[in-house]
């Protein structure tokens, strides 16, 4: 009863909350709000036998449909002269099924036209494409290229930047520096949140395009598997240079990204490092754009078995340690011989389960941990594709991209799948892109 | 005679551009007390891609442009910035998304900005050549 | 806190819906809000949304907003956002997000994420003021768990002199509901809708498959699947003559379990309903007799029997373990009267009193033993925007 009156509030709340916001006279400003979206539909078909991460996203094996599914609701509003708010929503059809999420929301105060600091939520410039990730019409793929768009569990923050504009005679040089932290969120399956991130971020434009270049450095990034409860906290810098470029008809874009992961509490484990990089080549014919994509990701990392990780999160666990205080002898030197074997007794998943130290499903799990190489995608992965699409602008602010990709996990690695691969995975993709 | 032969060499490179009959040639217009008397190419350019956003005195500058899929706006940007619509909203949809730039104030045409340049001296537009009156001052001509 | 802020930006949406519109974007909304009583001490399913003793206020409360966008002359997007009262505590989400794309007056196709066109008010179960009753009758609305699905269809209507035909084919896939207490997901959905429309009312019938439905359960630590291809067949009816209303459904579901589900799943069912209003002014008083029947006749497990693929040790009283679920397989009949009042052209007030009478051998929608027959009693505001 005391919940339901709760939740009867909650809607109270919401109600008083929009009366109010009725009466602010919204109207008083010339053009006081403007809406933009952006939206995307697709399928995917192909080798899709496991599950695989593009960005911050897993496309999952039955995505067939919905994969590339995103709708985005921008509203921007001028305060008074010198500042305004602007809030992205945005719902997503992997993973999160459509929940609405808060992508931005910030205060932009703008004191001369080449200067402005925006605060609120905002979003992590770490490629260059990932400020509008999810806007499909802004690029030519059907996604950006998941070897180097992978692997970076972060996206939203809650901070400050500046945005700083240097005119170099026709030129422009975008100096873009923030500072922020990630308030728990979502992201490629993970729970995540970091204390203090800095980076920036300059982009130098000028007649055939522009070149960039980032460097971010984040502390304490903590993520946990809400399935598993495994986790790890990390410190992870990055730095990345990029180029797009037009000569006419000729599109050239590139990126190349070198990123290193130095993980604590996540024993032997300790450091990934990595670099990922990628070429487009297109040609723009009217309203077609073919285009052609190398990409390669290549990280190494200690290697360490699942199974380790998760009985080193079982044995830190201080109900553990009184557990073994209740053991012979005997028994604790079996456990801590063979554990496997010890944790297949009967008599030991008993104590174990009734300790609540683990539950009868993580048990069950532990002999399949055993031929797991940890960290599984998308930090370490090793993997290379070629992808082929054609961009068409089939109406006004409207584009549909057709794509085929094949992707070759490398050596040991599986990749950016979440299981393993075929030899050569070959997917195509069909993507109809908007704005408004 | 001589007259004849000059007309055809107007109207004959118009029939090749398809749209002889709309097309008489974009002006480009501000207010009548703005101060500048010129404008290059490339500043316009500039200017409705939001790369410049002052004006020389570093008064604010208030592009505005026409409908979306309106035959002068697509000549304009062919002609001025050197892209076609496509290429132009693919570029603005990077810079709304991202908070970073506000595309120019759409007006429904010539009429309307006329109206709207003479009364802002921040503004700038531009119109078919045959929309020309007093009301503002022409700075280029796009031919 | 980032469901404060999806609140703040619902609000604000809001506010947006109720005033400004531009050329190009158009806002609309609806909500409804509700009282339950009565016998509610076991927790029942109605629709999608499972109603208990603690859900007495926020079981029918849902705030929604529409956004409809013009892309260019030919494309649109339209948006449907959803916040929630049950199940999951007014999370909000984008119920409908899809491109449609008209490619002659009499042909449109659409791509996105959609409402799965089940039965006759899927699309607008969520819409309180488009239909008589608090909520849609449980017996049919209860029987289909998937809302939306992604992927395309294609609306061809055709003009007649006194009829109109439309016709709706659909295909796609349902990656990752959450429904019925467990996260379900389908890969292939597909399907058609045929629907004729005259001037006094509307005739549908619609075959609707889900394939390869696939259900996790948690049973005591244990993930266990239940894997079937659905196929379901409704057909519905809603006339109007001078004052009188008649709206009629029934929906057949047919199960094929597949070989990688750990439970056999026999809960292939007949949901039906009749309903029938006399208008009286702004009043519609109604009258509702809806029921459930299924060839299996039992829904509980005999004593001492298990389910397939599941461990004995995971059952505590075997013999009230639903098959394979309750929301699966539910007999019942139930007796709704109503009455809604129109008191202006965007809101309704509906009152109602149920009687919900489960079959011997079955729990009827309740989640446990509700007893020979239970009461309850629904009022509802419901509005647009």
């Amino acid at each position: 009863m005391r919940k339901s009156r709760r939740k009867n509030r909650k809607f109270l709340g919401l109600a008083c909350g929009l009366s109010l916001l009725a009466a602010t006279p919204v109207q008083a400003l010339e053009n006081p709000i403007t809406i933009n979206g952006f939206a995307s539909a697709g399928f995917i078909t192909g080798d899709l036998d496991a599950s695989f991460y593009s960005g911050t996203d897993i496309i999952g094996d039955s995505a067939t449909f919905g994969a590339d599914n995103t709708i985005g609701l921008q509203i921007f509003s001028n305060v008074n002269d010198k500042v305004s708010f602007t809030g992205q929503l945005l719902a997503k059809g992997v993973i999160d099924s459509y929940s609405l999420d808060a992508h931005w929301a910030f205060v932009d105060y703008h004191p001369r036209s080449d200067l402005s600091i925006r605060a609120g939520r905002l979003v992590l410039p770490v490629m260059m494409v990932s400020e509008f990730v999810d806007v499909g019409y802004a690029y030519p793929w059907a996604r950006p290229p998941m070897e180097v768009y992978s692997g970076i569990p972060l996206t939203s923050y809650s901070g400050i930047d500046m945005l700083y504009t240097a005119h170099i005679g026709d030129n422009n040089l975008i100096i873009q520096p923030y500072m922020g932290s990630i308030p728990a969120s979502s992201n490629i399956g993970l729970d995540v949140k970091t204390d203090l991130g800095i980076g920036l971020n300059t982009t130098f434009q000028f007649e055939y395009g522009f070149l960039r270049a980032h460097v971010m450095q984040v502390k304490g990034v903590s993520g946990s598997d809400p399935s598993t409860g495994s986790g790890f906290i990390m410190d992870a810098q990055m730095v990345a240079i990029g180029a797009d470029l037009e000569f006419g008809n000729v599109v050239v874009i590139s990126e190349y990204i070198k990123k290193e992961f130095e993980f604590t509490g996540l024993e032997p484990f300790s450091e990934v490092s990595g670099e990922a990089g990628y070429l487009t080549l297109g040609y723009r014919m009217g309203k077609f754009l073919p285009h052609i994509t190398f990409a390669s990701g290549d990280n190494d990392v200690d290697q360490v078995s699942a199974l380790d990780v998760a009985l080193g999160q079982m044995t830190a666990d201080p109900d553990f340690l009184a557990y073994m205080g209740t053991l012979s002898p005997a028994e604790q030197q079996a456990l801590a011989a063979d554990p496997i074997a010890a944790l297949s007794d009967p008599a030991v998943q008993a104590g174990l389960v009734g300790a609540g130290i683990v539950t009868p499903s993580e048990l069950q799990a532990f002999p399949s941990l055993a031929g797991m190489q940890l960290p599984p995608s998308p930090l370490a992965y090793k993997q290379t594709s070629i992808t082929l699409g054609l961009r068409y602008e089939m109406l006004s602010n409207t584009a549909l991209k057709l794509e085929y990709q094949e992707i070759e996990a490398q050596e040991e690695s599986w990749g950016l799948f979440v299981s393993e691969p075929a030899d050569k995975v070959k997917l195509a993709s069909f993507v109809i892109d908007v704005t408004f | 005679m001589k007259k004849f032969i000059v007309s055809i060499f107007i109207i004959f490179p118009l029939l090749f551009l398809g749209s002889a009959s709309s097309y008489a040639g974009l002006v480009v217009v501000v207010h009548p007390a703005n101060s500048m008397q010129a404008i290059s190419k490339e500043d316009l350019k500039r200017i409705y891609l939001s790369k410049k956003k002052e004006f020389s005195d570093g008064s604010l500058i208030s592009p505005l442009d026409h409908p979306k899929d309106s035959e002068t706006k697509k000549t304009f940007y062919k002609k001025v910035v050197g892209k076609s619509l496509s290429q132009v909203s693919s570029y603005w949809s990077r810079l709304i998304f991202t908070g970073k730039g506000i595309p120019p104030r759409v007006m429904r045409g010539d009429e309307e900005i006329k109206v709207w340049v003479a009364g802002h001296p921040e503004g700038i537009g531009y119109i078919n050549k045959k929309s020309i009156d007093d009301s503002v001052k022409v700075i280029l001509t796009i031919k | 806190m980032n469901r404060i802020a999806s609140y703040f930006s619902m609000a604000a949406l809001l506010t947006l819906a109720s005033g400004i519109s531009s050329a190009d974007v158009e806002f609309s909304g609806f909500a409804s809000a509700g009282v339950v009583g009565g016998d509610l001490d076991v927790p029942l399913l109605s629709g999608r949304d499972v109603i208990g003793e603690s859900s007495s206020f926020g079981a029918d409360n849902t705030v929604g907003v529409q956004v409809a966008a013009n892309v260019n002359d030919d494309i649109s997007v339209k948006v449907q956002l959803l916040g929630k009262g049950t199940v999951d505590s007014y999370s909000i989400s984008a119920q409908w997000a899809y491109i449609s794309y008209e490619v002659s007056p009499s042909v449109s196709v659409r791509m996105g994420r959609m409402s799965f066109p089940a039965v006759l008010f899927s699309e607008y179960q969520e819409i309180g003021i488009s239909y008589p009753w608090v909520r849609n009758p449980m017996e049919v609305y209860s029987v289909v768990p998937l809302a939306t699905y992604s992927g395309m269809d294609i609306l061809y209507a055709i003009e007649g002199d006194n009829m109109s035909w439309a016709i709706q084919p659909f295909i796609g896939s349902s990656p990752g509901v959450q429904a019925l207490g467990a996260t379900g997901d389908a890969e292939l959905a597909f399907g058609i809708t045929v629907m004729a429309n005259t001037d006094n009312g509307k005739l549908s019938v619609t075959v609707a498959n889900a394939n390869e439905a696939n259900f996790t359960f948690n049973l005591g630590g244990i993930d266990a699947t239940l894997s079937m291809d659905l196929t379901y067949i409704s057909a519905g009816i809603e006339y109007e003559l001078n004052n009188l209303l008649l709206i009629s459904e029934v929906v057949k579901k047919d199960i094929r379990n597949n070989p990688k589900s750990d439970f056999t799943s026999i809960s292939d069912m007949v949901g039906y309903y009749l309903m029938l209003g006399y208008r009286v002014g702004d009043f519609l008083p109604h009258f509702t007799y809806a029921g459930s029947k299924s060839d299996h006749g039992s829904a509980v497990l005999p004593a001492g029997s298990t389910l397939p693929g599941v461990p004995a040790s995971v059952y505590t009283t075997p013999a009230d373990m639903i098959i394979p679920s309750n929301g699966e397989l539910f007999l019942q009949k139930s007796y709704t009267l109503g009455v809604r009042y129109d008191f202006s052209s965007q809101s309704a007030f509906k009152l109602e009193y149920q009687k919900i009478i489960p079959d011997d051998e079955s729990w009827g929608v309740y989640f446990a033993n509700p007893g020979d027959s239970t009461s309850i009693l629904s009022f509802a505001v419901d509005v647009v925007f």
